[in-house]
């Protein structure tokens, strides 16, 4: 009994002992498995970095679609066991498919690939795609059409490029039950972050290019960029404008075309042997003074290289210099009209020096009146040649900035009276009324002798361009703006519309010939000057040629 | 029909749809990853188990993990299809 007894606890403390070995052992199983799959899930991780990292580097800062799908379909290819690792690019009704065979296949497998991939592309895009054109190539083991295994087993991974399907890599085998979730998903995963790093890319250049677009279409000069086939890259608002070219039917100045350009310069120059001279030379071409139709144009041509020192193409820009050209032509008709203008006094000076020496010489001493006409002639032509002179000084002085001003209160009636009294004979000679309207005084802060020579100016002018009619001076008060305004109106020639802007101006060039052939214009731009130091203004009405003319200025009150 | 057989036929076009576009082995084994959903080797859904709209989001959600433009496309054609379903 107690035997019995004994067995039966042995019994029971071996179950223990073992179930408890059991327990542990299990226990230990379970950690292990777990430990294992941890592992395993970081070595995938680890091994997803490696090739990521290995695919980013390849594809650097490419934006070549196709080199970025042949890279991920190169790198995808070496991680699992397959026949053929394929990719297929659709553009319009276009397709490039390339395949690599890595075991022997038959043409039919191909074939069976191309439709998988094709009915993916159709899938994905909703729409029957079938490209009418095959770029296709096929690399590695031979084909041969004794395999006669068909697919058995792909997957397909679609390649987006920002949210545009791009293309579609498939990985195929003749066996069945091959690419399950487990082997192929890593695949998806490499594939969506490197399309996220070319999107990310391509995003920062459009970004950039957008910057760069801005700055290039606000610069007035024009600019193209050209490949080294003379294809059109880029071109600015402001080409079209410089060269004249025809607005386009849609307002995107991409429809310029190279063609435009050469054809808007043809006769002039040759742009595209100009292109090819700075590209063989490898230095900036300038090419000086083109004249197109309204314009005068400077053209640059800079070669443009890439990174590693290629030339890629050429930089042009056509500088606009016709407002250059126009100064300098002005520049010198006023340089060749102050010489007129002093030549016709010093001729009057040395002819009549000339006349009185030769009556000196001959003694027989000449009447009176007559060494007194050309002594008086002398005094003339000096005067003229004085006030001319002073003019310019006078303008010089406003130009730099030194026109001095001695300004006190004074009756500006009273000026204009004087200056009124002083033309009246010259008004009488022409037969012209010249009348002052004026309060008894005007009491005002001028420099005296300044606006004396402004009204004088004007009154001259007044009578110079005048043949019949009257002259009226007239002075009043703007109390609203604090000035008092004097207007000299004339019955003369006035003024067209399109001179009245540059009446003011030193290079003016005025399109009634009558205006600009008497006397240099430079009184206005000196009486301009005066009461703009003043902190007046002066300005010109006209309804018109031969309808007369009204010169205002102001002075603050 | 009932609200599970439009489920079914709807999980069953896009399963079968993924299979064309991603592969049969890849999209089978993704969509069966789901609980609640059974499926057959020609894509049919077989049966769902639970709430089928949480079935069709998860499914939808595990093929987004392997391409999110392709599963937005697949959905939006469906969306216009069945326009009166929950998604």
């Amino acid at each position: 009994m107690i035997i019995n007894i004994l067995l039966v606890a042995d019994f029971i403390v071996l179950a223990i002992v073992m179930a408890w070995y059991i327990f542990r052992t299990l226990r230990e199983r379970a950690y292990l498995r777990t430990r294992l799959s941890q592992s395993m899930q970081l070595q995938q991780k680890v091994y997803q970095a490696q090739v990521l990292k290995e695919i980013s580097e390849r594809i650097g800062y490419s934006l070549d679609t196709t080199k970025v799908v042949e890279i991920i379909t190169n790198s995808l290819g070496n991680l699992l066991p397959y026949d053929t690792v394929s990719y297929m690019l659709i553009t319009d009704n276009s397709a490039v498919f390339k395949c690599h065979v890595e075991n022997s296949v038959s043409h039919e497998f191909i074939e069976e690939v191309k439709d998988k991939i094709l009915m993916a592309f159709s899938g994905i895009l909703n729409l029957d795609v079938k490209p009418s054109r095959f770029d296709e190539s096929v690399t590695g083991n031979l084909l041969d059409d004794n395999v006669r295994v068909g697919v058995k087993s792909y997957f397909n991974l679609p390649v987006f490029i920002g949210e545009k399907l791009v293309g579609v890599i498939n990985v195929a085998s003749g066996q069945f039950g091959r690419f399950g979730e487990n082997e192929a998903s890593i695949l998806y995963t490499i594939t969506n972050q490197a399309a996220l790093a070319v999107t990310r890319l391509q995003g920062v250049l459009r970004s950039e290019r957008g910057k760069l677009k801005a700055v290039i279409d606000s610069i007035t000069d024009g600019i193209i960029s050209v490949d080294l086939s003379h294809q059109l890259l880029v071109a600015n608002p402001s080409v079209r404008e410089i060269l004249e070219i025809a607005p386009a039917k849609s307002s995107e100045v991409s429809d310029i075309t190279m063609f435009d350009i050469v054809d808007a310069l043809a006769g002039k120059t040759d742009l595209r042997t100009k292109i090819d001279q700075a590209l063989a030379e490898d230095k900036r071409i300038f090419v000086p003074d083109v004249v197109l139709k309204n314009r005068a144009l400077e053209i640059n041509i800079t070669p443009v290289k890439n990174e590693i020192g290629e030339k890629v193409g050429a930089n042009v820009v056509f500088h606009d210099i016709t407002t250059e050209k126009s100064l300098e032509k002005l520049r010198q008709e006023f340089t060749a009209m102050m010489v007129h203008e002093l030549r016709a006094p010093l001729t009057a000076v040395r002819w009549s020096s000339e006349s009185m020496l030769k009556n000196l010489a001959q003694a027989t001493g000449s009447e009176p009146g007559k060494v007194k006409d050309t002594l008086v002639t002398i005094e003339t032509a000096s005067n003229n040649m004085l006030e001319l002179v002073n003019d310019l000084l006078d303008v010089a002085k406003i130009e730099a900035g030194k026109f001095e001003l001695n300004s006190q209160e004074y009756d500006l009636a009273e000026v204009a009276k004087q200056q009124v009294e002083v033309f009246k004979p010259q008004a009488e000679v022409k037969h012209l009324a010249l009348s002052l309207s004026s309060p008894e005084k005007l009491k005002a802060k001028f420099d005296r002798i300044r606006v004396s020579q402004v009204l004088g100016n004007l009154i001259s002018n007044a009578i110079k361009y005048s043949d019949s009619g009257e002259i009226v001076v007239s002075l009043l008060v703007d109390e609203a703006n604090k000035r008092v305004v004097v207007g000299v109106k004339d019955t003369g020639i006035g003024i067209s519309r399109e001179d009245l802007p540059v009446l003011f101006s030193k290079f003016k060039q005025l399109k009634s010939g009558d205006r600009s052939k008497k006397g240099t214009g430079l009184g206005l731009v000196v009486s301009k000057g005066i009461i703009e130091s003043h902190g007046g203004q002066i300005w010109v009405e006209s309804p018109g040629e031969n309808l007369g003319s009204t010169f205002y200025f102001s002075l603050p009150n | 029909m009932s609200e599970q057989a439009d489920y079914k036929k709807l999980l069953t076009e896009l399963i079968q749809k993924q299979m064309v576009i991603l592969g049969p082995n890849i999209a089978l084994d993704t969509a069966r990853k789901v609980p609640g959903i059974r499926i057959a080797g020609d894509g049919v859904v077989l049966e769902i188990i639970g709430d089928p709209v949480m079935v069709l989001r998860s499914v939808a959600q595990e093929y987004t993990v392997l391409s999110s433009y392709v599963t937005q496309m697949a959905l939006n054609v469906l969306k216009q299809k069945y326009p009166s379903m929950a998604y």
